[in-house]
């Protein structure tokens, strides 16, 4: 049993920078669609998330503009907080404008949006080691209140600043996108996509939770033309809940 | 469908909702000067140093988390969270919480401490500064163990939350939520709101011709919603993004037209059904022309404006369920207030803006919350 969405569109992009390098120095590929002169300030994490998502969008074959978006991440802008509260404890009056506006959590998704030309509803969220679940539950519950717009899911982490380390680890920084669709809407165009099956389960008394590794594991959703088979995960939500997600073999929607 | 069974707030003007009515009919403001380097007024909220939490719960003190303590033990919002508990299972209710800036304070004060030195675990960051752990700390002191997570598009963070919540409750993930709105002062948005120039050394005076921008307040928000009818409901919500610019408001208020015109469109009214907009006026020269020219272009003009930052200061992810307190907190006693520290209005401004108390039963209010990133969240609240 589960409730059934289309994934049709699925990105992946991490930073090939030389962690030796500053955050400045990143080598993150400039994505396509961030060429408005507004985003010339966008941080590391947004061009990431930038890229993930436009690959995304270019699979499912649809324009950044039309879809809703959810990000999520535990720790988000880590990178810029910790240079604003260096700068606080330093000199606090020089504290830049920009570096305050791209500390927020939503500084990936608002340059996105603005990057997309994306008038619609856009939301950032953060759930600890859940994040990555939670997020995609977010997700998919604006799909469902708003079936006929596709909602662009993207989730990222990105390198924590070495003062940090000890406290937050150091995952590789990295973004995943996911374009989900409702199943009804008609597609004249057909093109091949993978249903989705989620369910919501609470898992039993005193059972633990799955190992927390938060990231789909490689090739967990690809869509490349050889179809892989179907695959079961088991995301953890809560301390008490599961979202577990199927994927079914790669296929042509129905007619 | 979203129903309101318990609400409590603390902001600077006021602990708990019969004290913030008050302070709003008897012009009680909560800002005072700030003690710290830059000339401002801030809504501090006064006793949360001596706010203890529970022994188990310890390591998460920090100023954030005892805002959210000493909400909770207000209202008797505890005592409502434990009947629903108690009627649905604690494993069906979800938790919602909006922050901007979460116990950023703590880093601040652990980087000051430590200058150059590293982190530790003994530092307790991920029980404070970490964006997620006041709603971790919520979900260990209430009997709440759905789905949590916390929304965080800065000032419009608490008010999706409440739309985020609609969204879980009509799909049946939860039976109840607890949806809360908790920021607290710190550094970062003081000396970051200034880098903007977007602090007033004076008070905040929203939609006046001489505004000058914000005041900085803190505050916490709970609500606690079900699917089941209660005297007051969510009506709709509508979220939009300007796609226009990081921290400027779209000039025209595009986006916050839309996110206005999709929650009538969600709730099935006209703009004509709306008594009363709670404006989310913050008192900066753009945000108030933008939200005023949405609100002119969508709403006649009789229709009654006022922002309350003049009592709470700007609560930043806080201001979206403060918002919505303020709004039933109207619904309950038709008392529209005023916007404070208002005297003479933008002559350029074309909404029917308070200057004096009114009184007036609204059948429907709207509540508006915009946030950096062009984020927009509008929501509408009526009677059951």
């Amino acid at each position: 049993m589960g409730e059934h969405v289309w994934l049709s569109g699925l990105g992946f992009a991490d930073d090939c920078a030389d962690p030796d390098r500053s955050p400045e120095g990143s080598m993150v590929t400039e994505p396509v669609a961030f060429t408005h002169a507004e985003l010339r300030h966008a941080t590391r994490a947004a061009r990431l998330c930038g890229l993930a998502a436009e690959r995304a969008c270019l699979e499912a074959g649809r324009q950044p503009a039309t879809l809703s978006t959810v990000f999520s991440s535990a720790l988000g802008e880590l990178e810029i907080t910790d240079r604003l509260c260096t700068t606080l404890v330093e000199q606090p009056l020089e504290l830049s404008p920009v570096l305050f506006h791209n500390s927020v959590h939503n500084t990936a998704a608002g340059y996105w949006a603005i990057a997309a030309q994306s008038r619609n509803p856009c939301r950032a969220v953060a759930a600890g080691p859940f994040s990555f679940a939670m997020g995609f539950l977010a997700a998919l519950g604006q799909l469902r209140a708003e079936p006929e717009t596709p909602v662009l899911y993207v989730y990222y982490e990105m390198t924590v600043p070495d003062r940090l380390k000890p406290v937050f680890g150091s995952p590789p920084a990295r973004a995943s996108a996911f374009v989900l669709e409702s199943p009804k809407p008609p597609d004249p165009d057909r093109r091949p996509r993978r249903l989705l099956t989620f369910e919501l389960r609470e898992r039993s008394l005193g059972a633990a939770p799955v190992p927390a590794d938060p990231w789909p594991p490689a090739g967990f959703g690809d869509t490349s033309e050889v179809a892989p088979p179907p695959q079961s995960r088991i995301f953890p939500l809560s301390e008490q809940h599961d979202l577990i997600l199927h994927l079914a073999a790669r296929n042509r929607p129905p007619a | 469908m979203l129903y309101i069974h318990a609400f409590s707030a603390t902001a600077s003007c006021g602990k708990g909702c019969r004290e913030l009515r008050q302070a709003l009919l008897e012009d009680r403001p909560g800002l005072t000067p700030w003690a710290g380097p830059l000339s401002t007024h801030v809504g501090a909220v006064s006793g949360l140093d001596e706010i203890r939490l529970p022994e188990r719960l310890r390591h998460f003190d920090c100023r954030n988390n005892r805002l959210a303590e000493m909400a909770l033990r207000l209202d008797q919002f505890e005592a409502a969270v434990q009947a629903t508990a108690g009627r649905f299972g604690a494993s069906r209710i979800g938790l919602i919480v909006g922050t901007s800036s979460s116990g950023i304070a703590t880093l601040e004060e652990t980087y000051s401490r430590k200058r150059n030195e590293p982190c530790d675990p003994a530092d307790r960051l991920g029980d404070t500064f970490e964006l997620h752990a006041t709603t971790r700390y919520l979900g260990q002191r209430l009997p709440i163990a759905g789905p949590a997570i916390t929304v965080s598009s800065a000032c419009s963070s608490s008010a999706q939350s409440l739309a985020l919540a609609h969204q879980w409750l009509e799909q049946k993930w939860i039976d109840a939520a607890v949806v809360a709105g908790i920021d607290s002062l710190c550094m970062t948005t003081l000396f970051g709101f200034r880098a903007l120039n977007l602090i007033t050394p004076t008070v905040c005076r929203p939609f006046d011709r001489a505004r000058a921008g914000i005041n900085l307040g803190e505050a916490a928000a709970l609500m606690l919603v079900s699917g089941q009818p209660a005297p007051w409901r969510l009506a709709g919500y509508g979220e939009s993004s300007d796609a226009y610019h990081i921290t400027a408001p779209h000039p025209d208020g595009e986006g916050a037209w839309l996110a206005m015109s999709r929650a009538l469109a969600m709730a099935g009214i006209r703009p004509t059904d709306i008594g009363y907009i709670h404006a989310h006026g913050t008192g900066t020269r753009l945000n108030d022309a933008s939200e005023d020219r949405a609100i002119s272009r969508l709403f006649p003009r009789e229709t009654p404006v006022s922002s309350t930052k003049g009592w709470t200061g700007h609560t930043l992810g806080a201001a979206g369920m403060m918002g919505a307190l303020f709004s039933l907190l109207t619904l309950d006693s038709g008392f529209l207030p005023r916007t404070l520290n208002t005297q003479e209005c933008d002559p350029s401004l074309r909404s029917r803006i308070l200057l004096h108390h009114e009184h007036a039963h609204p059948h429907y209010v709207l509540s508006n919350a915009f946030g950096f990133g062009g984020n927009n969240c509008a929501l509408i609240f009526s009677g059951a």
